[in-house]
Protein backbone atom coordinates (compact mmCIF):
# COMPACT_ATOMS: atom_id res chain seq x y z
CA UNK A 1 0.00 0.00 0.00
CA UNK A 2 1.44 3.39 -0.90
CA UNK A 3 1.81 6.10 1.75
CA UNK A 4 -1.16 8.42 2.19
CA UNK A 5 0.68 11.72 2.44
CA UNK A 6 3.93 13.64 2.05
CA UNK A 7 6.56 13.16 4.72
CA UNK A 8 7.06 15.91 7.27
CA UNK A 9 10.53 17.44 7.48
CA UNK A 10 11.29 15.26 10.50
CA UNK A 11 9.86 12.32 8.55
CA UNK A 12 12.40 12.83 5.76
CA UNK A 13 15.11 12.85 8.40
CA UNK A 14 13.69 9.70 10.04
CA UNK A 15 13.59 7.97 6.67
CA UNK A 16 17.31 8.61 6.15
CA UNK A 17 18.00 7.17 9.61
CA UNK A 18 15.84 4.17 8.76
CA UNK A 19 17.72 3.53 5.54
CA UNK A 20 21.09 3.76 7.25
CA UNK A 21 20.13 1.48 10.12
CA UNK A 22 18.33 -1.13 7.99
CA UNK A 23 20.87 -1.33 5.18
CA UNK A 24 24.19 -0.74 6.96
CA UNK A 25 26.25 -2.60 4.38
CA UNK A 26 25.33 -0.17 1.60
CA UNK A 27 23.96 2.99 3.24
CA UNK A 28 25.96 5.44 5.25
CA UNK A 29 24.62 8.62 6.86
CA UNK A 30 26.48 11.86 6.24
CA UNK A 31 25.96 14.72 8.68
CA UNK A 32 26.40 18.01 6.85
CA UNK A 33 28.72 20.44 8.60
CA UNK A 34 26.14 23.19 9.03
CA UNK A 35 22.76 23.13 10.66
CA UNK A 36 19.93 25.10 9.13
CA UNK A 37 19.26 28.68 10.22
CA UNK A 38 16.74 27.38 12.79
CA UNK A 39 19.20 24.78 14.07
CA UNK A 40 18.06 21.61 12.31
CA UNK A 41 20.70 19.02 11.50
CA UNK A 42 20.89 18.30 7.80
CA UNK A 43 21.86 14.84 6.60
CA UNK A 44 22.57 13.03 3.39
CA UNK A 45 22.98 9.34 2.69
CA UNK A 46 25.63 7.61 0.62
CA UNK A 47 24.62 4.38 -1.12
CA UNK A 48 27.50 2.21 -2.27
CA UNK A 49 28.89 -1.28 -2.02
CA UNK A 50 32.62 -1.71 -2.32
CA UNK A 51 35.26 0.93 -2.61
CA UNK A 52 38.12 2.00 -4.83
CA UNK A 53 38.14 4.57 -7.58
CA UNK A 54 34.56 5.10 -8.70
CA UNK A 55 32.35 7.90 -9.87
CA UNK A 56 29.98 9.79 -7.62
CA UNK A 57 26.48 11.05 -8.36
CA UNK A 58 24.89 13.73 -6.16
CA UNK A 59 21.10 14.12 -6.00
CA UNK A 60 19.66 17.03 -4.04
CA UNK A 61 16.11 18.18 -3.39
CA UNK A 62 13.92 20.24 -1.12
CA UNK A 63 15.78 23.45 -1.92
CA UNK A 64 12.59 25.42 -2.50
CA UNK A 65 10.27 24.76 0.40
CA UNK A 66 6.95 24.75 -1.45
CA UNK A 67 8.08 22.16 -4.01
CA UNK A 68 6.80 19.43 -1.79
CA UNK A 69 7.13 16.19 -3.75
CA UNK A 70 10.89 16.12 -4.35
CA UNK A 71 12.26 15.19 -0.91
CA UNK A 72 9.75 12.33 -0.86
CA UNK A 73 10.95 11.31 -4.30
CA UNK A 74 14.58 11.17 -3.20
CA UNK A 75 14.06 9.22 0.02
CA UNK A 76 11.65 6.81 -1.67
CA UNK A 77 14.18 6.34 -4.46
CA UNK A 78 16.96 5.68 -1.92
CA UNK A 79 14.86 3.24 0.09
CA UNK A 80 13.73 1.26 -2.96
CA UNK A 81 17.27 1.09 -4.34
CA UNK A 82 18.42 -0.38 -1.01
CA UNK A 83 15.52 -2.81 -0.81
CA UNK A 84 15.99 -3.99 -4.39
CA UNK A 85 19.75 -4.40 -4.04
CA UNK A 86 19.44 -6.30 -0.78
CA UNK A 87 16.73 -8.59 -2.13
CA UNK A 88 18.56 -9.11 -5.42
CA UNK A 89 15.60 -7.84 -7.43
CA UNK A 90 14.98 -5.16 -9.99
CA UNK A 91 12.61 -2.20 -9.77
CA UNK A 92 9.42 -1.66 -11.72
CA UNK A 93 7.91 1.78 -12.13
CA UNK A 94 4.70 1.70 -14.14
CA UNK A 95 5.70 0.51 -17.60
CA UNK A 96 9.43 0.66 -16.98
CA UNK A 97 11.36 -2.32 -15.65
CA UNK A 98 14.91 -1.94 -14.34
CA UNK A 99 16.55 -5.36 -14.10
CA UNK A 100 18.40 -6.45 -10.96
CA UNK A 101 21.73 -6.20 -12.80
CA UNK A 102 21.16 -2.47 -13.29
CA UNK A 103 20.55 -1.88 -9.57
CA UNK A 104 23.63 -3.96 -8.75
CA UNK A 105 25.71 -2.05 -11.27
CA UNK A 106 24.76 1.33 -9.78
CA UNK A 107 25.31 0.29 -6.17
CA UNK A 108 28.54 -1.62 -6.80
CA UNK A 109 30.23 0.70 -9.24
CA UNK A 110 29.31 4.21 -8.12
CA UNK A 111 28.86 6.30 -5.01
CA UNK A 112 25.33 7.63 -4.89
CA UNK A 113 24.97 10.66 -2.59
CA UNK A 114 21.42 11.72 -1.77
CA UNK A 115 20.69 14.98 0.06
CA UNK A 116 16.89 14.97 -0.01
CA UNK A 117 16.07 18.02 2.07
CA UNK A 118 18.48 20.91 1.68
CA UNK A 119 16.06 23.37 3.33
CA UNK A 120 14.28 21.71 6.28
CA UNK A 121 13.25 25.01 7.90
CA UNK A 122 11.35 25.96 4.77
CA UNK A 123 9.54 22.61 4.66
CA UNK A 124 8.49 22.90 8.31
CA UNK A 125 7.03 26.36 7.58
CA UNK A 126 5.25 25.18 4.44
CA UNK A 127 3.69 22.18 6.17
CA UNK A 128 2.60 24.09 9.26
CA UNK A 129 -1.07 25.20 9.33
CA UNK A 130 0.14 28.52 10.72
CA UNK A 131 2.88 28.89 8.12
CA UNK A 132 2.76 29.72 4.42
CA UNK A 133 2.22 26.78 2.09
CA UNK A 134 3.72 28.68 -0.83
CA UNK A 135 6.95 29.75 0.90
CA UNK A 136 9.97 29.31 -1.38
CA UNK A 137 13.09 30.46 0.45
CA UNK A 138 14.95 29.42 3.59
CA UNK A 139 14.00 31.03 6.92
CA UNK A 140 16.91 33.39 7.41
CA UNK A 141 15.58 36.29 9.54
CA UNK A 142 17.78 38.67 7.52
CA UNK A 143 18.62 40.93 10.48
CA UNK A 144 18.18 44.61 9.69
CA UNK A 145 16.04 43.89 6.64
CA UNK A 146 12.25 43.92 6.34
CA UNK A 147 11.58 40.33 5.22
CA UNK A 148 12.71 36.79 5.96
CA UNK A 149 14.35 34.25 3.70
CA UNK A 150 16.99 33.85 1.02
CA UNK A 151 16.46 31.99 -2.25
CA UNK A 152 19.00 29.21 -1.84
CA UNK A 153 19.05 28.56 -5.56
CA UNK A 154 20.23 32.10 -6.27
CA UNK A 155 22.90 32.06 -3.57
CA UNK A 156 25.61 29.98 -5.30
CA UNK A 157 28.78 31.53 -6.61
CA UNK A 158 27.96 31.68 -10.29
CA UNK A 159 27.68 35.22 -11.68
CA UNK A 160 26.41 36.14 -8.21
CA UNK A 161 27.20 39.84 -8.59
CA UNK A 162 25.67 40.04 -12.07
CA UNK A 163 22.18 40.44 -10.67
CA UNK A 164 20.75 38.42 -13.56
CA UNK A 165 17.16 37.77 -12.52
CA UNK A 166 17.92 37.95 -8.82
CA UNK A 167 16.93 40.53 -6.26
CA UNK A 168 18.70 42.43 -3.52
CA UNK A 169 15.40 43.00 -1.72
CA UNK A 170 14.81 40.63 1.18
CA UNK A 171 11.08 40.65 0.40
CA UNK A 172 11.63 39.18 -3.05
CA UNK A 173 11.20 35.47 -3.70
CA UNK A 174 14.49 35.53 -5.59
CA UNK A 175 16.44 37.42 -2.90
CA UNK A 176 19.98 36.22 -3.51
CA UNK A 177 21.35 36.91 -0.03
CA UNK A 178 24.09 39.24 1.10
CA UNK A 179 26.91 37.34 -0.59
CA UNK A 180 27.47 34.12 -2.48
CA UNK A 181 27.27 31.21 -0.03
CA UNK A 182 25.90 33.46 2.72
CA UNK A 183 23.49 30.61 3.59
CA UNK A 184 24.33 27.42 5.48
CA UNK A 185 22.19 25.39 3.08
CA UNK A 186 24.24 26.40 0.03
CA UNK A 187 27.47 25.88 1.95
CA UNK A 188 26.35 22.33 2.70
CA UNK A 189 25.90 21.59 -1.01
CA UNK A 190 29.33 23.09 -1.71
CA UNK A 191 30.70 20.89 1.07
CA UNK A 192 29.41 17.79 -0.70
CA UNK A 193 31.12 18.79 -3.95
CA UNK A 194 34.36 19.77 -2.19
CA UNK A 195 34.53 16.71 0.05
CA UNK A 196 33.43 13.93 -2.27
CA UNK A 197 35.71 14.75 -5.14
CA UNK A 198 34.56 11.77 -7.20
CA UNK A 199 31.20 13.44 -7.78
CA UNK A 200 30.93 13.97 -11.53
CA UNK A 201 27.17 14.23 -11.94
CA UNK A 202 24.56 16.17 -10.03
CA UNK A 203 20.81 16.65 -10.27
CA UNK A 204 18.92 19.29 -8.30
CA UNK A 205 15.28 18.22 -8.24
CA UNK A 206 12.73 21.06 -8.30
CA UNK A 207 9.13 21.66 -9.37
CA UNK A 208 7.44 22.35 -11.69
CA UNK A 209 7.03 22.21 -15.51
CA UNK A 210 8.22 18.72 -16.52
CA UNK A 211 11.63 19.89 -17.67
CA UNK A 212 15.15 18.49 -17.70
CA UNK A 213 17.40 21.53 -17.75
CA UNK A 214 21.12 21.50 -18.54
CA UNK A 215 23.70 24.28 -18.66
CA UNK A 216 23.70 27.18 -19.07
CA UNK A 217 21.07 29.21 -17.26
CA UNK A 218 22.46 32.73 -17.59
CA UNK A 219 22.26 33.10 -21.36
CA UNK A 220 22.16 31.16 -24.61
CA UNK A 221 25.06 28.75 -25.18
CA UNK A 222 27.68 28.53 -27.94
CA UNK A 223 30.43 25.99 -28.63
CA UNK A 224 32.90 27.96 -30.75
CA UNK A 225 34.39 30.84 -28.76
CA UNK A 226 35.95 29.77 -25.43
CA UNK A 227 36.85 33.38 -24.60
CA UNK A 228 33.19 34.34 -24.38
CA UNK A 229 32.62 32.92 -20.93
CA UNK A 230 31.30 33.80 -17.50
CA UNK A 231 34.78 34.59 -16.17
CA UNK A 232 35.65 37.15 -18.82
CA UNK A 233 34.99 40.68 -17.47
CA UNK A 234 34.98 42.07 -21.01
CA UNK A 235 31.43 40.72 -21.29
CA UNK A 236 30.12 42.05 -17.99
CA UNK A 237 26.77 43.72 -18.48
CA UNK A 238 26.05 41.78 -21.68
CA UNK A 239 24.91 38.52 -20.12
CA UNK A 240 21.35 37.61 -19.29
CA UNK A 241 19.72 38.53 -22.60
CA UNK A 242 18.89 35.29 -24.38
CA UNK A 243 18.09 35.77 -28.03
CA UNK A 244 20.53 38.59 -28.64
CA UNK A 245 23.86 38.20 -30.44
CA UNK A 246 26.06 40.10 -27.99
CA UNK A 247 26.76 37.25 -25.60
CA UNK A 248 26.38 33.50 -25.51
CA UNK A 249 27.94 31.37 -22.80
CA UNK A 250 30.67 29.00 -23.98
CA UNK A 251 30.22 25.28 -23.49
CA UNK A 252 32.50 22.64 -25.06
CA UNK A 253 30.64 20.71 -27.78
CA UNK A 254 31.41 17.32 -26.19
CA UNK A 255 29.88 18.43 -22.89
CA UNK A 256 26.82 19.82 -24.59
CA UNK A 257 26.36 16.59 -26.56
CA UNK A 258 26.68 14.54 -23.39
CA UNK A 259 24.18 16.76 -21.57
CA UNK A 260 21.63 16.60 -24.37
CA UNK A 261 22.04 12.86 -24.94
CA UNK A 262 21.84 12.08 -21.23
CA UNK A 263 18.89 14.44 -20.85
CA UNK A 264 17.09 12.64 -23.69
CA UNK A 265 17.69 9.28 -22.06
CA UNK A 266 16.37 10.58 -18.72
CA UNK A 267 13.32 11.92 -20.57
CA UNK A 268 12.72 8.50 -22.17
CA UNK A 269 13.10 6.69 -18.84
CA UNK A 270 10.53 9.05 -17.29
CA UNK A 271 8.17 8.75 -20.22
CA UNK A 272 8.28 4.94 -20.13
CA UNK A 273 6.60 4.97 -16.71
CA UNK A 274 3.24 6.52 -17.67
CA UNK A 275 3.79 8.55 -20.80
CA UNK A 276 4.56 12.00 -19.44
CA UNK A 277 7.10 13.59 -21.78
CA UNK A 278 9.52 15.98 -20.11
CA UNK A 279 11.30 18.57 -22.25
CA UNK A 280 15.10 18.66 -22.38
CA UNK A 281 16.52 22.15 -22.83
CA UNK A 282 19.11 24.63 -21.58
CA UNK A 283 18.25 26.21 -18.25
CA UNK A 284 18.02 29.71 -19.64
CA UNK A 285 14.54 29.12 -21.12
CA UNK A 286 13.04 32.53 -21.87
CA UNK A 287 14.06 33.81 -18.49
CA UNK A 288 17.73 33.67 -17.49
CA UNK A 289 19.10 32.95 -14.00
CA UNK A 290 22.26 33.37 -11.97
CA UNK A 291 23.53 31.90 -8.73
CA UNK A 292 21.97 28.49 -9.35
CA UNK A 293 23.27 25.09 -8.27
CA UNK A 294 23.40 23.63 -11.77
CA UNK A 295 25.55 26.40 -13.22
CA UNK A 296 27.72 26.59 -10.10
CA UNK A 297 28.42 22.85 -10.09
CA UNK A 298 29.38 22.75 -13.77
CA UNK A 299 31.33 26.04 -13.65
CA UNK A 300 33.68 24.91 -10.87
CA UNK A 301 36.17 23.14 -13.12
CA UNK A 302 36.47 26.19 -15.37
CA UNK A 303 37.25 28.40 -12.37
CA UNK A 304 39.67 25.92 -10.79
CA UNK A 305 41.16 23.29 -13.10
CA UNK A 306 41.97 21.07 -10.11
CA UNK A 307 38.26 20.51 -9.53
CA UNK A 308 36.43 17.69 -11.25
CA UNK A 309 33.95 18.45 -13.98
CA UNK A 310 30.40 18.01 -12.72
CA UNK A 311 27.67 17.50 -15.30
CA UNK A 312 24.64 19.04 -13.66
CA UNK A 313 20.92 19.18 -14.27
CA UNK A 314 17.88 20.79 -12.77
CA UNK A 315 14.87 18.53 -13.08
CA UNK A 316 11.53 20.33 -12.77
CA UNK A 317 9.01 17.68 -11.77
CA UNK A 318 5.26 17.62 -12.25
CA UNK A 319 2.84 20.35 -13.20
CA UNK A 320 2.31 22.13 -9.88
CA UNK A 321 4.14 22.76 -6.62
CA UNK A 322 1.91 20.60 -4.47
CA UNK A 323 0.13 17.96 -6.50
CA UNK A 324 -2.43 15.78 -4.77
CA UNK A 325 -0.54 13.01 -3.01
CA UNK A 326 -1.99 10.40 -5.36
CA UNK A 327 -0.51 12.33 -8.30
CA UNK A 328 2.67 12.81 -6.27
CA UNK A 329 3.09 9.03 -6.14
CA UNK A 330 3.14 8.87 -9.94
CA UNK A 331 5.70 11.67 -10.04
CA UNK A 332 7.86 9.84 -7.51
CA UNK A 333 7.81 6.74 -9.73
CA UNK A 334 8.58 8.49 -12.99
CA UNK A 335 11.32 10.68 -11.58
CA UNK A 336 12.89 7.67 -9.82
CA UNK A 337 13.05 5.93 -13.17
CA UNK A 338 14.71 9.01 -14.67
CA UNK A 339 17.23 9.09 -11.82
CA UNK A 340 18.22 5.47 -12.41
CA UNK A 341 18.92 6.36 -16.03
CA UNK A 342 20.88 9.42 -14.91
CA UNK A 343 23.05 7.26 -12.64
CA UNK A 344 23.68 4.82 -15.48
CA UNK A 345 24.76 7.57 -17.83
CA UNK A 346 27.24 8.79 -15.25
CA UNK A 347 28.91 5.39 -15.00
CA UNK A 348 31.74 4.55 -17.40
CA UNK A 349 31.43 0.89 -18.40
CA UNK A 350 35.12 0.52 -19.24
CA UNK A 351 36.19 2.11 -15.96
CA UNK A 352 33.72 -0.03 -14.02
CA UNK A 353 34.92 -3.22 -15.67
CA UNK A 354 38.66 -2.61 -15.35
CA UNK A 355 38.82 -0.95 -11.92
CA UNK A 356 40.53 -3.22 -9.39
CA UNK A 357 42.06 -5.34 -12.18
CA UNK A 358 45.57 -5.37 -13.55
CA UNK A 359 44.34 -3.11 -16.36
CA UNK A 360 43.23 -0.33 -13.99
CA UNK A 361 46.53 1.42 -14.56
CA UNK A 362 45.86 1.46 -18.30
CA UNK A 363 42.61 3.44 -18.08
CA UNK A 364 44.28 6.80 -18.61
CA UNK A 365 46.14 5.44 -21.61
CA UNK A 366 42.97 3.91 -23.05
CA UNK A 367 41.09 7.20 -22.64
CA UNK A 368 43.89 9.09 -24.37
CA UNK A 369 43.92 6.56 -27.21
CA UNK A 370 40.16 6.95 -27.60
CA UNK A 371 40.38 10.75 -27.73
CA UNK A 372 43.55 11.09 -29.81
CA UNK A 373 43.21 8.18 -32.24
CA UNK A 374 39.78 6.59 -32.30
CA UNK A 375 37.70 9.75 -32.36
CA UNK A 376 39.72 11.12 -35.26
CA UNK A 377 38.64 8.49 -37.74
CA UNK A 378 35.25 7.47 -39.10
CA UNK A 379 35.77 3.82 -38.16
CA UNK A 380 37.12 4.70 -34.73
CA UNK A 381 34.17 6.94 -33.99
CA UNK A 382 31.85 4.09 -34.94
CA UNK A 383 33.54 1.73 -32.44
CA UNK A 384 33.31 4.36 -29.70
CA UNK A 385 29.64 4.98 -30.45
CA UNK A 386 28.82 1.28 -30.42
CA UNK A 387 30.55 0.90 -27.07
CA UNK A 388 28.71 3.90 -25.63
CA UNK A 389 25.34 2.68 -26.91
CA UNK A 390 25.75 -0.69 -25.23
CA UNK A 391 27.97 0.17 -22.30
CA UNK A 392 25.39 -0.47 -19.60
CA UNK A 393 24.45 -3.89 -20.93
CA UNK A 394 28.12 -4.80 -21.29
CA UNK A 395 29.00 -3.59 -17.80
CA UNK A 396 26.14 -5.60 -16.29
CA UNK A 397 27.17 -8.66 -18.30
CA UNK A 398 30.83 -8.51 -17.26
CA UNK A 399 29.95 -7.75 -13.65
CA UNK A 400 27.84 -10.88 -13.40
CA UNK A 401 30.20 -13.35 -15.12
CA UNK A 402 33.71 -13.80 -13.75
CA UNK A 403 34.81 -16.13 -16.56
CA UNK A 404 33.73 -13.71 -19.24
CA UNK A 405 35.39 -10.87 -17.39
CA UNK A 406 38.65 -12.84 -17.29
CA UNK A 407 38.35 -13.48 -21.00
CA UNK A 408 37.85 -9.76 -21.59
CA UNK A 409 40.90 -8.88 -19.51
CA UNK A 410 43.12 -11.29 -21.43
CA UNK A 411 41.88 -10.07 -24.76
CA UNK A 412 42.21 -6.40 -23.81
CA UNK A 413 45.74 -6.92 -22.46
CA UNK A 414 46.85 -8.15 -25.88
CA UNK A 415 45.24 -5.19 -27.61
CA UNK A 416 46.71 -2.65 -25.17
CA UNK A 417 50.20 -4.08 -25.76
CA UNK A 418 49.79 -3.37 -29.46
CA UNK A 419 48.29 0.07 -28.85
CA UNK A 420 51.21 1.00 -26.60
CA UNK A 421 53.54 0.72 -29.61
CA UNK A 422 51.33 2.71 -31.96
CA UNK A 423 53.39 5.88 -31.71
CA UNK A 424 56.79 4.19 -31.76
CA UNK A 425 59.06 3.72 -34.77
CA UNK A 426 58.05 0.08 -35.02
CA UNK A 427 54.37 -0.24 -34.18
CA UNK A 428 53.20 -3.80 -33.61
CA UNK A 429 50.53 -5.30 -35.76
CA UNK A 430 47.36 -7.08 -34.71
CA UNK A 431 48.23 -10.76 -35.04
CA UNK A 432 45.93 -13.71 -35.56
CA UNK A 433 46.12 -14.66 -31.86
CA UNK A 434 44.63 -11.31 -30.83
CA UNK A 435 41.97 -11.47 -33.52
CA UNK A 436 40.99 -14.97 -32.56
CA UNK A 437 40.80 -14.16 -28.82
CA UNK A 438 38.69 -11.08 -29.51
CA UNK A 439 36.48 -13.02 -31.86
CA UNK A 440 35.86 -15.72 -29.26
CA UNK A 441 34.97 -13.07 -26.69
CA UNK A 442 32.61 -11.29 -29.09
CA UNK A 443 30.82 -14.56 -29.87
CA UNK A 444 30.15 -15.15 -26.17
CA UNK A 445 28.96 -11.57 -25.71
CA UNK A 446 26.63 -11.92 -28.70
CA UNK A 447 25.21 -15.18 -27.33
CA UNK A 448 24.43 -13.59 -23.98
CA UNK A 449 23.35 -10.17 -25.24
CA UNK A 450 20.15 -8.50 -26.38
CA UNK A 451 19.25 -8.51 -30.08
CA UNK A 452 20.58 -4.94 -30.36
CA UNK A 453 23.89 -5.89 -28.78
CA UNK A 454 24.10 -8.99 -30.97
CA UNK A 455 23.74 -6.79 -34.04
CA UNK A 456 26.42 -4.37 -32.83
CA UNK A 457 28.79 -7.24 -32.04
CA UNK A 458 28.25 -8.60 -35.54
CA UNK A 459 29.43 -5.28 -36.99
CA UNK A 460 32.51 -5.21 -34.77
CA UNK A 461 33.36 -8.84 -35.61
CA UNK A 462 33.26 -8.11 -39.32
CA UNK A 463 35.48 -5.05 -38.93
CA UNK A 464 37.88 -6.82 -36.61
CA UNK A 465 39.04 -9.18 -39.33
CA UNK A 466 40.22 -6.18 -41.36
CA UNK A 467 42.83 -5.43 -38.69
CA UNK A 468 44.66 -8.76 -38.99
CA UNK A 469 48.31 -8.18 -39.90
CA UNK A 470 47.98 -4.39 -39.74
CA UNK A 471 48.83 -1.72 -37.21
CA UNK A 472 45.81 -0.22 -35.48
CA UNK A 473 46.34 3.10 -37.28
CA UNK A 474 46.44 1.39 -40.69
CA UNK A 475 43.43 -0.75 -39.83
CA UNK A 476 41.40 2.31 -38.82
CA UNK A 477 42.51 4.18 -41.92
CA UNK A 478 41.52 1.39 -44.26
CA UNK A 479 38.18 0.81 -42.59
CA UNK A 480 37.40 4.53 -42.63
CA UNK A 481 38.17 4.63 -46.35
CA UNK A 482 35.74 1.78 -47.02
CA UNK A 483 32.99 3.49 -45.01
CA UNK B 1 -1.19 39.21 4.22
CA UNK B 2 -2.90 39.87 0.87
CA UNK B 3 -4.70 36.96 -0.77
CA UNK B 4 -2.71 35.57 -3.64
CA UNK B 5 -3.76 33.86 -6.84
CA UNK B 6 -2.10 31.57 -9.32
CA UNK B 7 -1.91 33.48 -12.58
CA UNK B 8 -0.50 33.29 -16.08
CA UNK B 9 1.09 36.52 -17.29
CA UNK B 10 1.25 37.10 -21.05
CA UNK B 11 3.52 39.59 -22.78
CA UNK B 12 4.07 40.48 -26.41
CA UNK B 13 7.81 39.87 -26.45
CA UNK B 14 10.60 38.12 -24.65
CA UNK B 15 11.78 41.55 -23.52
CA UNK B 16 8.40 42.21 -21.93
CA UNK B 17 8.76 38.98 -19.99
CA UNK B 18 12.29 39.78 -18.82
CA UNK B 19 11.21 43.29 -17.81
CA UNK B 20 8.90 41.71 -15.25
CA UNK B 21 11.96 41.08 -13.11
CA UNK B 22 12.02 44.72 -12.09
CA UNK B 23 8.70 44.32 -10.30
CA UNK B 24 10.08 41.69 -7.85
CA UNK B 25 7.07 39.45 -8.29
CA UNK B 26 6.72 35.75 -7.44
CA UNK B 27 7.03 34.44 -10.99
CA UNK B 28 8.05 30.86 -11.72
CA UNK B 29 11.10 30.91 -14.02
CA UNK B 30 10.67 27.30 -15.11
CA UNK B 31 7.24 28.05 -16.55
CA UNK B 32 8.43 30.74 -18.98
CA UNK B 33 7.60 29.71 -22.53
CA UNK B 34 5.99 30.68 -25.82
CA UNK B 35 2.44 29.34 -25.87
CA UNK B 36 0.43 28.04 -28.82
CA UNK B 37 -0.81 31.58 -29.55
CA UNK B 38 2.85 32.70 -29.82
CA UNK B 39 2.54 34.74 -26.65
CA UNK B 40 5.41 34.95 -24.18
CA UNK B 41 4.03 33.64 -20.92
CA UNK B 42 5.08 32.93 -17.36
CA UNK B 43 3.11 31.65 -14.40
CA UNK B 44 3.18 33.21 -10.96
CA UNK B 45 1.55 33.77 -7.62
CA UNK B 46 0.27 37.34 -7.31
CA UNK B 47 -2.08 39.53 -5.31
CA UNK B 48 -4.92 41.25 -7.14
CA UNK B 49 -3.13 44.55 -6.61
CA UNK B 50 -0.06 43.17 -8.39
CA UNK B 51 -2.27 41.82 -11.17
CA UNK B 52 -3.81 45.26 -11.60
CA UNK B 53 -0.42 46.92 -11.94
CA UNK B 54 0.66 44.44 -14.61
CA UNK B 55 -2.54 45.00 -16.57
CA UNK B 56 -1.93 48.76 -16.41
CA UNK B 57 1.51 48.12 -17.89
CA UNK B 58 0.01 46.29 -20.88
CA UNK B 59 0.33 42.66 -19.81
CA UNK B 60 -2.56 40.26 -20.07
CA UNK B 61 -3.07 38.29 -16.89
CA UNK B 62 -5.18 35.17 -16.55
CA UNK B 63 -6.19 34.66 -12.92
CA UNK B 64 -6.60 30.94 -12.38
CA UNK B 65 -7.08 29.93 -8.77
CA UNK B 66 -6.73 31.22 -5.25
CA UNK B 67 -3.53 30.09 -3.51
CA UNK B 68 -5.24 27.87 -0.92
CA UNK B 69 -6.78 25.68 -3.66
CA UNK B 70 -3.35 24.39 -4.58
CA UNK B 71 -1.83 24.49 -1.10
CA UNK B 72 -1.85 20.83 -0.10
CA UNK B 73 1.30 20.73 2.02
CA UNK B 74 -0.34 21.41 5.40
CA UNK B 75 -3.21 18.99 4.71
CA UNK B 76 -1.39 16.05 3.16
CA UNK B 77 1.50 15.55 5.56
CA UNK B 78 2.24 12.41 7.54
CA UNK B 79 4.94 11.27 9.93
CA UNK B 80 7.50 8.60 9.17
CA UNK B 81 6.01 5.82 11.33
CA UNK B 82 2.74 5.97 9.42
CA UNK B 83 4.57 6.34 6.10
CA UNK B 84 6.79 3.29 6.56
CA UNK B 85 3.93 1.22 7.96
CA UNK B 86 1.91 1.94 4.82
CA UNK B 87 4.93 1.23 2.60
CA UNK B 88 5.38 -2.16 4.24
CA UNK B 89 1.71 -3.20 4.12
Amino acid sequence: MPPSGYLSASGIEACLQFIASNFPSIAQLIVLPESSIEGRTIRAVKLAKGSGERRGVLLIGGVHAREIVNPDTLVTFALKMCQAYSAGTGLTYGGKVWEKGIIKLIIESSDLFILPLVNPDGRVFVQSPSGDAMWRKNRNPNPGQPCKGVDINRNYDFLFTSGIMTSTSSCSDVFKGTSAFSEPETRNVRHMLDTYTNICCMADVHSYSELILHNWGDDDSQTTDPTMNFQNPAFNGLRGNPGDTLYKEYIPADDLNFMVNTGNKIRDAISAVRGRVYTVEPGVLLYPTSGTSKDYAYSRHFVDASKRKVIAYTIETGTEFQPTHSEGLHIIDEVSSGLIQFCLNCICAVETTFTATELAGELTFMRAFRDEEMLRSVAGRKFVRLLEDHSVELAVMFMGDDRLRKQLLESTKGIVEVLRTSKTAKPKTIDSKIVSAADKLLKTVADKGSPELKKAVGEVSRDLKQFKGKTVADGLKELSRKK
Amino acid sequence: MARKFFVTVMGNSKRALIDLQKADLDLFQATSRVNEQKQFVIEGLLSLEEVGKLVEQGYRVLVEEEQSKRARAPRETIEFQQWIKQMEE
